[in-house]
């Protein structure tokens, strides 16, 4: 394994280097970084500066390895303001890459077990339903549905929490939802037992009277309003305790992961159960059964297991979506991270900005590849052998 | 298409199980009652993929509200009273949905149900060309890399990977921002096929691996046949089915990747207009005149819904038995 | 001996879009502690049906009718929970091809063990023991470091020993081995039967041999039955079937095959197909292509019943018109037949 993890690093090396000549390039030919100053009435001074700092005077091949020079020491040149752009992106890359995180993270959890689910209950309404969100998700644009969760899961709900007191219809609305999940729980096992539906749904309602309760109490001493915020990934000059301040995040975090997350998740739900309805009609899991062991293992240790490979090789593919997601996720709610500065250095024809996100954002799609085939050896030792 | 052996579909194999006519000369079957009365047609290929693609419901409904919406992008216009291009008194702007203005005006004064029908017109175009195109380029890529394998293999495929590291939203955005001014959309449409026809090389390359291995291309290359009329006789035939599935998703993938492009600034621009930038510029106006933000969005997600549920049907339709892992 | 299962009447059908599959009419058997009983039969003739019927391996769209007795109890409707405690403890089953069938992400020794396991309770170390016991009772070599390697280390043959071993980890009465030779090389077929054989007389358990060879039938089992469009039309000792067969399709069988002794001779091959077990027509199944057929055959199905003693039974209304040829094959022959 350690071999496999080495030879992969050092292969990464070479397609870095390719992959910043192919980077300059692109951005080399995508525009003229002195649109700008040419039309100001007396930007003369300011072009020729700009000319000299970019060193537009040479050519292409010159420039880059002036640029990569400096770039693998770290220098990653000023940007069109002049001010260095290495801080500016450090900061930026670790607020993305929490976002980005985070969306993948409940992606797959809730993808695969959304997957498990939809193939062992085929057919069913939750089947049906997963489908229908799956398809809608496919199909809805990443930046719509950002509005759309800014106005619905945000303002809009914000204006309620403001506002609503916790009375006892509200109470029986959450126990009432308990109530449902909970039957619904009860339903997943592997024989529709009434048993099972009934004491889920006991359980379920129990539970939704006691969170109607905590709820009730808690609305009736405070107000909350901007549970959900919509604006940066923190408030600004937040000052607080650990637990106030982990809220913070929370809330500020919790809608551009849900976009970020939607469309992933659908993409590996469908996944999911497509490979599980292969593996679980395979002969191994024939094989299983007829040892007599419970059906729950059956699925769980040999179906989903195997279930995972296919997968895994395509969540490996899908981190550069997730990272063009982010760019637009990051513009709709104002998160000052990698793809508002992609996007602001577009704006201005800041070269350095521009390239310095592309290399990046490189980087780390080649060392998500390399996780992804790790975790892949990890799970299908056939590959091993490699 | 027909050149092909005709391989019959799953039912025929039941019917010809059946009973049909034994054919080793011992004489008719003894009639044993009226289900030995099968006579087995014997059908083409492509009539069967055509036949089956017409019987999946949805598939049929997709086609029919997608046509209806492609026709109303490109015919209404003729005879709307408005152009997208027109800007209207400042009494008339900010309008709510009404008889003269079904989708209201913006604050600027344009008429918001003809600049939605042009930029569902121009995304519409864009979309199907950068399949087209797409498509075109993934084949030649891909089949030469599947074929041939080797060193041209090896390459275009490390290439390919290379260019995958860099998303292609960041790829297009790049190409995209500077364009500008008339045919610009055209250009746009040359730079989304830039960052589309990798995954469709992968897919064919696929498909040209494991089907040169197949018995059929042995023996037609022990019967002499040249590498050309390998590919284009036998293997091509064989690979259309996933090919036109590939194609069509990929008008859907196109239709969202141009209106996000444009979203940021960096697709179609104005005064051109499509759906995507339609949505930018409104998302604003989101609280008080949320009709200009839902029209052009539902218009998206309905497009692209009935792509996807088409794509679908036509994968059903070449490959009943699914044995691949697809969503 | 005792009666360890006795299948009674059983019947299988599928539900499908275009009609229901009768895969399964009316079979009967019996199997006695110690035996080795062979079935014979094409593909669809609704022998591994049958077994997974045994089994409660069928999918849950089935209808299982009649009687299946495990030791007098009935299995039968009997409730999943209570199935799981029967496979892999008291009948076990193997299957065709070994390498679709073993899981490739866990050790063959993992899966062994999961199998000792579930019906145990013993310790993880213990169930690896009695693994790697196993292992080297079915002649794998070096068998504790091979129980730490994944089925695909393993070679065909190797594969379907461990097979047997995971089948046999529990001890159980009954193996049922559903064409365990089909998927390998001929001269690892002989080790694989050689293997089933030392398993049976060092556990005594009985084995129900599913196959379509019978070159493989001859040479192990007991009492043997042949089976033809889900129903059993012939059934008796080895003897009595291969050299006095009194069902046309059993001669056809028989003729279909290439012998070392008879040489120079035609093989003379059944005319036609299997039918739809859908749309089955009334009379006997084999009628079509039986070269004894008469109008009794086309009217009503013959019930198998004695023929020349009580054990060898026959699915035909002209067994003894059969049992008056020296060659039953030629009746196969080109010409040689007369409607």
């Amino acid at each position: 394994m350690f071999a496999f993890v080495t030879r992969r690093l050092l292969v990464a090396i070479p397609i870095l280097f390719l992959a910043s000549i192919l980077v300059f390039v692109l951005v080399a030919n995508a525009g003229d970084p002195l649109e700008n100053l040419r039309t100001r009435p007396n930007g003369q001074a300011a072009l020729q500066a700009k000319i000299k700092q970019l060193h537009l005077d040479k050519s292409v091949p010159e420039r880059y390895v002036l640029w990569i020079k400096g770039f693998v020491k770290g220098d990653m040149g000023k940007n069109a303001q002049g001010v260095p752009v290495r801080p500016n992106l450090t900061r930026a890359m670790f607020t993305t890459l929490r976002l980005v995180l985070a969306a993948t993270f409940v992606s797959i959890m809730l993808g695969l077990l959304v997957g498990v689910i939809s193939a062992v209950r085929q057919y069913t309404a939750f089947d049906y339903g997963a489908t229908f969100f799956a398809f809608l998700f496919y199909a809805m644009p990443v930046f719509w549905f950002a509005v759309l969760l800014k106005e619905f899961g945000a303002i809009k709900l914000n204006d309620w929490l403001a506002n609503v007191s916790f009375s006892w219809i509200g109470l029986s609305a959450v126990a009432f939802v308990g109530l449902a999940v909970g039957l619904f729980l009860g339903n997943i096992g592997e024989r529709r037992s009434r048993r099972r539906a009934t004491l889920g749904a006991l359980i379920g309602l129990g539970a939704g009277i006691g969170v109607g309760a905590l709820l009730r109490v808690a609305f009736q001493h405070h107000h909350y309003s901007r549970l959900i915020s919509t604006v940066g990934p923190q408030t600004p000059g937040f000052k607080g305790s650990f637990f106030a301040r982990m809220g913070d995040y929370a809330g500020h975090m919790i809608l551009p992961t849900v976009t970020l997350a939607a469309i992933s998740f659908a993409v590996y739900s469908r996944f999911q159960r497509a490979s599980m309805l292969d593996t679980m009609s395979s002969d191994y899991v024939r094989t299983a059964r007829s040892k007599g062991i419970s059906e729950r293992r059956v699925i769980l240790r040999h179906a989903f297991r195997t279930a995972l490979i296919p997968v895994a090789t395509y969540v490996a593919l899908d981190f550069g979506a997730v990272m063009a997601g982010a760019i637009i996720t990051e513009t709709v709610f104002a998160w000052k991270g990698m793809g508002s500065l992609f996007l602001t250095g577009l704006k201005d024809s800041d070269v350095n900005s521009v390239l310095a996100f592309l290399m990046v954002t490189a980087t780390l799609v080649i060392v998500f590849n390399i996780l992804a085939d790790v975790a892949y050896a990890y799970l299908d030792p056939r590959i091993r052998l490699d | 298409m027909t050149e092909i052996t005709k391989r019959p579909g799953p039912l025929e194999t039941l019917r010809r199980a059946n009973g049909a006519a034994d054919d080793n000369g011992a004489g008719p079957l003894p009639a044993a009652g009226p289900e030995r009365e099968f006579t087995v047609k014997a059908r083409s290929q492509s009539q069967m993929v055509v036949r089956r693609f017409f019987r999946h419901r949805l598939a049929m409904i997709s086609l029919t509200v997608l046509v209806l919406v492609a026709a109303a992008a490109f015919i209404i216009p003729l005879f709307w009273k408005y152009d997208y291009k027109t800007i209207l008194p400042t009494a008339e702007s900010n309008a709510r949905p009404s008889w003269t203005h079904p989708f209201g005006t913006d604050t600027i004064g344009h008429d918001m149900f003809a600049q939605t029908l042009r930029g569902a017109q121009r995304s519409l175009e864009i979309a199907l060309l950068v399949s087209v195109g797409a498509t075109i380029i993934g084949v030649l890529v891909g089949a030469t890399a599947g074929y041939f394998r080797g060193w041209a293999d090896a390459a275009l495929m490390r290439f390919t990977d290379l260019v995958l590291t860099i998303p292609a939203l960041a790829i297009a955005a790049t190409l995209g921002f500077q364009i500008r001014g008339s045919g610009s959309s055209w250009l746009i449409a040359a730079v989304l096929v830039a960052t589309f026809w990798m995954s469709t090389a992968r897919i064919i390359r696929g498909e040209f691996l494991s089907l040169r291995e197949k018995e059929f291309v042995e023996a037609a290359r022990a019967s002499g046949a040249s590498d050309r009329r390998i590919i284009f006789k036998h293997i091509l035939p064989n690979v259309i089915g996933p090919m036109i599935v590939a194609a069509t998703l990929a008008v859907a993938l196109a239709i969202l990747t141009e209106t996000a492009l444009s979203f940021v600034g960096a697709g179609v621009k104005e005064p051109d207009t499509s759906l995507g930038l339609l949505v930018a510029t409104n998302q604003r106006a989101f609280r008080t005149r949320p009709w200009l933000f839902w029209y052009p969005g539902l218009l998206i997600i309905v497009i692209a819904l009935t792509i996807n549920f088409i794509g679908d049907g036509l994968r059903d339709a070449f490959d009943p038995k699914q044995t691949r892992v697809r969503a | 001996m005792a009666e360890l299962l006795v299948v009674d009447n059983l019947s299988v059908d599928f539900p499908t879009e275009d009609g229901v599959v009768h895969a399964v009419r009316g079979v009967s058997f019996t199997l006695n502690e110690g035996e080795i009983l062979g079935i014979v039969g094409e593909s669809g003739s609704g022998k591994s049906v049958s077994s997974l019927a045994i089994m409660g391996l069928l999918p849950r769209t089935a209808r299982i009718t009649g009687s299946i007795r495990y030791r007098g109890e009935e299995i039968v409707g009997r409730r999943p929970s209570e199935m799981r405690d029967i496979r892999g403890k008291e009948i076990a089953m193997i299957f065709q091809d070994p390498m679709t069938s073993l899981n490739p992400v866990y050790t063959v020794g993992w899966q062994l063990s999961e199998a000792v396991r579930a019906h145990q309770q013993v310790s993880k170390a213990k169930a690896r023991e009695r693994a790697v016991e196993m292992l080297d009772l079915v002649g794998i070599p070096q068998a504790r470091q091979r129980a730490d390697a994944y089925p695909h280390e393993y070679s065909g043959g190797m594969r379907q020993r461990a097979m047997i071993a995971m089948a046999m980890v529990n001890d159980p009465d009954v193996l049922i081995a559903d064409e365990p030779t089909t998927a390998l090389d001929v001269t690892v077929q002989a080790q694989i039967l050689e293997t089933l054989v030392r398993i049976k007389e060092q556990t005594n358990a009985a084995i129900m041999l599913i196959t379509h060879d019978l070159g493989v039938v001859a040479g192990m089992v007991t009492k043997m039955q042949v089976m033809y469009a889900g129903t059993v039309v012939e059934s008796g000792t080895v003897d009595e079937v291969f050299y006095r067969p009194r069902m046309p399709y059993t001669v056809g069988l028989l003729g279909s095959i290439p012998s070392v002794d008879s040489s120079g001779g035609r093989l003379h091959p059944i005319k036609g197909a299997p039918p739809s077990l859908i749309n089955l027509p009334a009379g006997c199944p084999f009628s079509p292509r039986c070269p004894l057929v008469s109008d009794a055959c086309l009217e009503s199905e013959p019930f198998i019943g004695s023929t020349d003693t009580d054990t060898h039974r026959a699915a035909c209304f002209h067994w003894e018109q059969l049992s008056t040829y020296e060659d039953p094959r030629v009746l196969f022959a080109e010409g040689g037949v007369t409607r």
